[in-house]
């Protein structure tokens, strides 16, 4: 439906003399409809990139196209579409909004209501995300992290973006949870075509959702290629430290009783 | 669910009388002028400036009207003014503190230093200048009142909306295309709405009483018309002659006052009290009996360094008592490292801090047996403990920050309140300056000299491990540790964790939501759910394939290098139950796909199964080999 192109983006915080490059140069490219995994620690720079792509923060220098118009047009800005859905489900909803008002919402500021009229497409948009209707009656502080981080998708969708930036959205939720948050993102981006920028700390995550892998060190892109090729084959001592990082059982040899 | 906070108010003496008291106004303002008005207004030659006497209840003023029917009917107007002026602010405050949220910045930054010139402009000259501009009367003084009053109540709302300005459910709203009106009415103001009600109510008793003064001084309400101020001052200059007609007014401001003040601490007493805990003393403690002792207790254990038997926590809530942990029982032997796994809201946590003796103290904590190295902790009082357990267990939290003094270097809080046997200060620091090198923690030397804000949240969580160390605890207690952690950063502070207990024979309780971090760290596995352990096994047992369907079916939701990326990943559908819900027979039966109807009625216990494992199963699986997860 839509590329995502980012060239020589470069985020700079701050002032001259202190001044930090938190994202340097980065250049990527999602074809249409495909999945990008982007992998990094705290502070490298991968949730400032997921921000710039969402509009959310300024670039330095570089630009960013979302089907091949920059994202900083009016019109782009108009159409919406990139959404994000962030990585606290816990902070990112209006506590006092009802989840289907909230999503009501979204539907009404893009006029994207179905054939059915507001109500029925938020039953639609709740469903695609595999939570009951009746569940859009209940205030975000009545449902578990799982479930709000499916209403956080859900409200993302309402606005019929072409592209979804998906940050760390499974790290504030139990292992148990982020599977079926994972099952999910693959069903959207089938029934939709969407595509994804994906962003994660857990390689294994990756490997399952992403069809290629970029991996973010310092401000900089290190490596990317195919999610199978960056994990079997790591070229770089970064990823090859992310790899080893994976808790694997018995590591580190039953301890002595 | 907002709505009912704020009626859900119990009765103290205190709420009640600040109820009577502001209700009795509003009920005087209503219907005072109606029914004593004329009385209040009308000169009575006959009886000028009459003491009280049984037809004059407060006697009379110089004009021979009645006092209280003038102090009575001046309610409206006293508390019109003072709510009209109080109104006034809060638009005005609203405007210029919170609408620059959704404005943008530049608007913001405008806004900002038009407030802080508002808050530097004297009060006293405000009043002035607006009295000379609009000339003395009521409406001016509302005015004057109102601009006085905006820049606390502008202030105020910059302060609650710098908090929203950057959460992500706005940040969404303005991505999403939501227009500013409705980003700034339904997302700004009902998030504030809470803490401004309460300084709202606050400030109308404030108001009035300002208001009465400038009434007072004659800049106020104007004669014929007359407020509680405009009385007072109307009744000075015969104060000597006839006190009575000061007192009445006076009073009248006074009690106001203080009912809108009353008002206001209750209202802030309930926006804080929905958050704190019941208090225990409303309710009856729990005295549901406990379990039956788990397989091999009352064993002599003399190995053991801590022993759990049928622990049991309970919480007070408005209508009763929640049970988060119901009979649970652990045993840890030293240099063992024993991992508790389980989803939100198993208890995981609740018992981990149960054991450390860190539960709040509304909580109930009960157990046969909460044993370590030979001493009873559920009978030592809080400085026996300190005393006689002080840093032999060590607690390491998921947030670092919040252990962490913020005011204290991290020299200062790994070294101090060591055991006077931890040798001289230099000693200590050397040892410290060790630890953090050990803990691979760059440049140690300057990190002491460091607060903990300058150091990342894996280095904090290394540092709540060097303390652990420093104190040479004997357990150490961490609950989630590594949660907040990067994969790179997490294998760190697992691997000193792991080398701590190795080298020196500590032991470690671990809690995680993640199974996958606890087989690789510890020997042995205990699973929570809904409350109750489900499963204890070892490693060995679990890489053999646990025998809880449970178990089973967390091991498989994880997503490894080796997970089939064509196939849907597996998940646990459902979730688990609430503490509060009353299960018959096994809590996970709900949601798992071996049970049958003997599950739902009939609790399993804990049975031994295999070598090294316990299960809580009617049908538990038989082992298995599973794929162990590639260490690539």
């Amino acid at each position: 439906m839509s590329t995502l192109d980012i060239e020589s983006a470069t985020v700079v915080f701050g002032r001259k003399g202190a001044a930090v490059t938190a994202v340097d140069d980065v250049s990527l490219f999602i074809p249409s409809g495909t999945v990008l995994g982007l992998v990094g620690e705290s502070g490298s720079g991968k949730s400032t990139l997921a921000r710039a792509v969402a509009g959310l923060q300024p670039l330095a220098r570089g630009r960013i196209l979302a089907g091949g118009t920059d994202i900083r047009d009016r019109g782009h800005r108009r159409a919406r579409a990139v959404q994000m859905v962030f990585q606290d489900p816990y902070t990112s909803l209006n506590p006092r909004m009802t989840v289907g008002a909230s999503i009501a919402e979204v539907i009404r500021a893009n006029d994207a209501a179905g054939p059915g009229g507001v109500d029925r497409s938020v039953a639609e948009l709740l469903d695609s995300v595999r939570l009951p209707a009746a569940a859009g009656g209940r205030y975000p502080g009545q449902l578990s992290g799982g479930m709000r981080q499916r209403v956080a998708v859900a409200r993302a969708l309402a606005a019929r973006p072409k592209i979804l930036v998906a940050d760390e959205i499974t790290s504030a939720l139990d292992a148990s949870v982020q599977s079926a948050v994972l099952n999910l993102v693959r069903e959207i981006h089938r029934d939709l075509g969407l595509t994804i920028l994906f962003i994660t700390h857990n390689l294994a995550v990756v490997r399952y959702i992403a069809d290629a892998t970029a991996v973010m060190y310092q401000g900089r892109i290190v490596e990317q290629g195919p999610s199978h090729d960056v994990i079997t084959r790591p070229r770089h001592d970064y990823t090859r430290r992310l790899i080893d990082s994976l808790p694997t059982p018995g590591e580190f040899g039953a301890a002595a009783v | 669910m907002p709505k009912t906070r704020l009626g859900a108010a119990g009765a103290t003496p205190t709420r009640l009388l600040a109820t009577v008291l502001v209700v009795a106004l509003v009920v005087l303002a209503v219907i005072g002028p109606w029914i004593w008005g004329d009385q209040a207004r009308v000169p009575d030659p006959a009886h000028l400036a009459q003491a009280p006497s049984g037809a004059h209840l407060l006697g009379t003023d110089n004009l021979g009207r009645d006092v209280l029917a003038r102090v009575l009917t001046a309610t409206r107007r006293s508390l019109v003014m003072a709510v009209g002026a109080t109104a006034l602010a809060v638009v005005l405050g609203a405007l210029v503190g919170a609408l620059p949220v959704v404005l943008g910045r530049r608007v913001q930054r405008v806004l900002a230093s038009v407030l802080t010139t508002w808050m530097a402009f004297p009060v006293l000259l405000v009043a002035l200048f607006t009295t000379i501009l609009l000339g003395p009367g009521a409406t001016t003084a509302v005015i004057a009142m109102g601009l006085t009053m905006t820049p606390v109540f502008g202030r105020l709302m910059q302060t609650l909306t710098a908090g929203i300005e950057s959460s992500d459910y706005l940040v969404a709203a303005r991505m999403l295309g939501i227009s500013r009106r409705r980003q700034f009415t339904r997302y700004v103001l009902p998030n504030i709405a809470e803490p401004v009600l309460v300084y709202i109510t606050l400030n109308i008793g404030g108001a009035l009483l300002a208001l009465s003064s400038l009434s007072f001084l004659g800049l106020g309400v104007q004669a014929p018309d007359f407020d509680w101020g405009r009385m007072l001052g109307d009744a000075l200059p015969a104060v000597y002659t006839s006190p009575w007609t000061t007192v009445a007014p006076g009073a009248a401001i006074v009690v106001a006052g203080i009912a809108f003040g009353l008002a206001g601490e209750v209202l802030a007493g309930i926006a804080r009290g929905q958050d704190s805990p019941v208090r225990a003393a409303r309710t009856p403690a729990p005295a549901a009996a406990l379990g039956t002792p788990p397989p091999g207790a009352g064993e002599h254990t003399t190995a053991a360094l801590l022993t759990v038997e049928n622990l049991r926590v309970e919480f007070p809530t408005a209508g009763g008592w929640t049970t988060p942990v119901r009979d649970v029982s652990l045993r840890l032997h030293p240099g063992e490292i024993v991992g508790v796994v389980g989803e939100s809201g198993s208890g995981k946590s609740v018992t981990a801090m149960a054991i450390a003796r860190l539960t709040s103290s509304t909580g109930s904590v009960r157990s046969r047996r909460l044993d370590f190295d030979g001493t009873d902790l559920a009978a030592l009082s809080d400085s026996e403990l300190r005393e006689r357990i002080g840093r032999r267990i060590a607690v390491v939290f998921q947030d670092p920050s919040t252990f962490l003094n913020p005011a204290l270097r991290i020299g200062t809080q790994l070294t101090e309140g060591l055991p006077d046997h931890g040798g001289a200060p230099a000693g200590a620091r050397n040892k410290a300056v060790q630890l953090l090198d050990r803990l691979r923690i760059t440049r140690p030397e300057t990190r002491l000299g460091q607060y903990p804000n300058e150091l990342s949240g894996g280095m904090r969580q290394r540092v709540l491990i060097a303390m652990a160390q420093m104190a040479e605890a004997d357990l150490i207690i961490a609950d989630e540790p590594t949660t907040a952690l990067d994969m790179t950063v997490q294998h760190h502070v697992l691997r000193t964790l792991h080398e701590r207990c190795h080298e020196d024979g500590s032991a470690a309780l671990v809690v995680s939501h993640d199974i996958g971090v606890l087989t690789s760290l510890c020997s042995r596995i205990v699973v929570m759910y809904a409350g109750r352990v489900v499963e204890e096994l070892s490693v060995d047992a679990l890489l053999d394939g646990p025998a809880h369907p449970y178990t089973r079916a967390l091991l498989a939701s994880l997503p490894t290098l080796d997970t089939e990326v064509e196939k849907p990943l597996d998940t646990i559908p459902g979730h688990p139950p609430h503490p509060d819900e009353p299960i018959a027979g096994c809590a996970y039966a709900a949601r798992c796909t071996r049970a049958e109807d003997r599950c739902r009625t009939d609790l399993p216990t804990l049975t031994p199964g295999t070598a090294d494992a316990t299960v809580a199963c009617w049908f538990p699986l038989t082992p298995r080999t599973v794929t162990p997860r590639s260490a690539t």
